[in-house]
């Protein structure tokens, strides 16, 4: 990597989540007790009170305010009277049993979209998150974004710009919270930097990007999926990289893009290990025309502020920059967030993060496909367990392993229903070994159906060793989105020297689908960013006349202490919606004069 | 009838609201720098200075208008504390009560009345959401003069 033209890959990590078991703070019960009513009480008469509810209430100066059953009676106190001295009047009174004050209860704003109750970043009562990874968890840690909806669930007013893989602006839950820039000539709600065109539809099916805008402004109380941090949102998708990354001249010109398009916020759920000037310089011009930058730690469970491990944007010093830890479902940070007492500024829920995804995955067992030759399903011991796999020849998974027949025309094949999708990706893992340039692997696709070897185009041929170490395979499915749209191998080779040959495992395709019904579990400090991003735009709706240095400073300030965060944050603290929209800055300017 | 007439005229408008004690004082801050509540008191109770009425001067205290919109609209407002230490703390500390009045803004402006002495000042920010309010501002210290001797003409109907 150079700082010229750095790749910067994308923060996505896979780790099992710790579980410890821990009590909510006190000072959150404390946040979250109902308020009460300051002028009433509520007094419970002792059966044998010989003085009547009136007479007591008028003995201390107040009045009776209505009775609630036979012993039960609101009490209105005199004007100016402290509510806890009114308690210890009426606790000493010999005709009263029980006191205590008139709670005011809010009616919590719950989104009715089906998946919400397994969002345990928005509202956590200790679930689990189906297709996620089993943890413990401890209720109240969470965003307490129901807390803040009650105040405000639109962000409209605030565009975020999410800079990532791109984004299916038909998914179900994210149309209609797109910006609009037909006015600026970006009907599709943004650009694509990778082909340098209006749609920034992810072309190769990487989902990572409709995952994070989808935790910003998946919409809300709509009845479908997920419930975003905002309800109502104006995303503005850019996309500026696929599963390989992104890179420096894309990020630098998808913010130029985004600051002249009006975003205020920019989410950039990535990073890399080397210091990129002109990667900092357009994050500096961001901070001066008043744009805020919410980034992830990483997920190396490495120091950002040890000088061998630095982590960019992360790491730069502009104060536009809030850098995020993950948070796992007890707030314990997450065994593989970065952290840094200097550079990471919060921490944010990033573990078992469910939402939206471009489209539905055909994840395959590799069983039920038409073989030829040597192809045979079969179920290998790897470096990751016993796996199922489509091997040839049939004793590759053998100790010592077999060879592959020599003159082979093997082929295995399979069909899959791509009907109506937009885009489609199949990726595998391949082990290959064959006497180089003369004995190959293909891959071949056929819309019409049957051997695509026959019917179809091959697509690409592979040949030699490399040695044990599996490679990974992307294949663009385009033009193959038919019902019976058929994808398959071909072993071929001569009468010479036959090696190993070829598994194949992990064989699945990934789809962009209009109206997408699709939605994943990830994790990683890039699922912690956009909650933040989320937050922000919360808290910058709220607060119009903001800067981004007050938006920052709510986040900060209006955090929850977490213990995990202390010594490892530079607050010590995991973003709070509902602290943060409470948030008041002190008063500046105070100047006194004598009259 | 007791008729007032000033005959110091640098400080007369000190001189004149001595006399006008409560609702006359009220109006009278009203009118002079559009503040909605300028009594000032402890937990909203009226004021009643410490020092001899005659002691009294009028401080006036402003800050710049905070952003949160919470404060800038009804349940906001501002409290202005003063204490006669330094890092005096607020719990107990007399307070000015500066509430949304309407408009866009919150007033940013109040009076307070004080003894002649050091008093150090502190402003505190707040919302219905918050009404706890903000961390307190930075601490201004204001030395109050001793008021100069007023001639007062007492004039006998």
């Amino acid at each position: 990597m150079t700082s010229a033209y750095a790749a910067v890959l994308f923060a996505l990590a896979l780790f099992a989540v710790p579980a410890r078991a821990g009590e909510r703070p006190a000072a959150i019960a404390a946040a979250r007790a109902p308020t009460p009513v300051p002028d009433e009480l509520l007094v419970r008469f002792k059966a044998e009170a010989t003085a009547g509810p009136a007479g007591v209430a008028q003995r201390l100066g107040d009045r009776l305010q209505r009775a609630l059953g036979a012993r039960y009676a609101v009490v209105k106190l005199d004007a100016g009277k402290p509510l806890a001295d009114a308690l210890a009047a009426y606790r000493a009174m010999p005709e009263v049993e029980a006191v205590q004050p008139n709670y005011r209860y809010r009616f919590l704003a719950v989104p009715n979209d089906p998946l919400y109750p397994q969002l345990w970043a928005l509202n956590n009562d200790g679930q689990p998150v189906e297709g996620g990874t089993p943890a413990a968890a401890i209720p109240g840690s969470d965003l307490d974004m129901e807390r803040a909806w009650n105040e405000i669930t639109d962000c409209t007013s605030v565009i975020v710009a999410v800079l990532d893989s791109g984004v299916n602006y038909l998914h179900q839950d994210l149309a209609g919270n797109l910006w609009d820039g037909t006015a600026a000539g970006f009907p599709l709600h943004g650009y694509d930097f990778l082909d340098d065109d209006n749609d920034p539809m992810p072309a190769d099916a990487f989902g990572h990007g409709t995952h994070v805008a989808a935790t910003i402004g998946a919409v809300g109380n709509n009845g479908l999926g997920v419930a975003g941090v905002c309800w109502r949102a104006r995303i503005m998708a850019l996309r500026i990289g696929d599963r390989r990354g992104a890179t420096t001249a894309r990020i630098v010109q998808a913010m130029q893009f985004a600051i002249e398009h009006g975003a205020r916020i920019v989410n950039l759920s990535l990073g890399g290990s080397e210091h990129d000037p002109a990667f900092e310089a357009e994050v500096e011009r961001a901070r001066r025309l008043g744009v805020l930058v919410v980034t992830a730690a990483g997920n190396e469970g490495a120091d950002n502020d040890d000088g061998a491990s630095p982590f960019f944007p992360c790491d730069f010093p502009q104060d536009n920059v809030v850098c995020t830890a993950a948070l796992d479902q007890s707030y314990n940070r997450a065994s593989f967030s970065n952290f840094g007492a200097v550079s990471v500024d919060v921490g944010a829920p990033g573990t078992n993060i469910l939402s939206a995804w471009p489209g539905r995955v055909r994840a395959d067992d590799l069983r039920g496909w038409v073989r030829t030759g040597g192809w045979t399903e079969a179920v290998c011991n790897f470096n990751l367990g016993r796996l199922p796999a489509l091997v040839n020849p049939a004793s590759w998974c053998a100790t010592p392993p077999g060879a592959y027949a020599a003159d082979a025309n093997d082929v295995a094949y399979k069909a899959f229903d791509l009907a109506g999708v937009r885009h489609a990706r199949a990726s595998f893992f391949r082990f290959l070994a064959t006497e180089p340039d003369v004995d190959f692997l293909g891959y071949a696709l056929s819309p019409a159906g049957g051997d695509p070897f026959a019917a179809g185009s091959v697509i690409a041929l592979h040949s030699g060793s490399a040695g044990t170490r599996p490679i990974e395979e992307s294949i663009d499915l385009d033009g193959c989105f038919t019902s019976s749209c058929t994808f398959g191998f071909r072993l071929q080779s001569n009468a010479t020297v036959a090696d190993r040959g070829v598994a194949i495992v992990g064989f699945r395709i990934d789809t962009v689908e209009p109206n997408a019904n699709a939605y994943a579990v990830l994790q990683g400090t890039s699922m912690a960013a956009p909650h933040v991003a989320g937050v922000a735009a919360l808290v910058w709706a709220y607060n119009p006349r903001y800067t981004y240095a007050d938006v920052r400073a709510a986040l900060i300030e209006g955090g929850e202490p977490v213990a995990a965060l202390a010594g490892t944050t530079a607050s010590g603290r995991a973003v709070n919606a509902f602290g943060a929209l409470q948030y008041i800055a002190p008063p500046a300017g105070v100047a006194a004069v004598v009259r | 009838m007791i008729r007032h007439a000033r005959t110091g005229s640098a400080f007369a408008a000190e001189a004149t609201i001595r006399f006008c004690r409560g609702a006359a004082l009220a109006g009278l801050c009203a009118g002079l720098w559009a503040l909605a509540a300028c009594g000032s008191g402890e937990a909203g109770t009226a004021e009643r200075p410490a020092a001899e009425p005659t002691q009294i001067r009028y401080v006036e205290v402003s800050w710049d208008p905070n952003r949160e919109s919470g404060v800038n609209r009804a349940g906001g407002g501002y409290r202005v504390y003063h204490g006669t230490t330094p890092g005096f703390s607020l719990g107990g500390a007399r307070f000015v009560d500066v509430p949304y009045a309407g408009g866009e803004t919150t007033p940013t402006r109040a009076l307070l009345a004080l003894a002649p002495g050091t008093h150090y000042i502190k402003v505190v920010a707040y919302s219905a959401l918050n009404p706890a309010g903000s961390a307190p501002s930075a601490e201004v210290a204001i030395t109050v003069p001793a008021a100069p001797e007023v001639f007062v003409r007492v004039q006998h109907d």
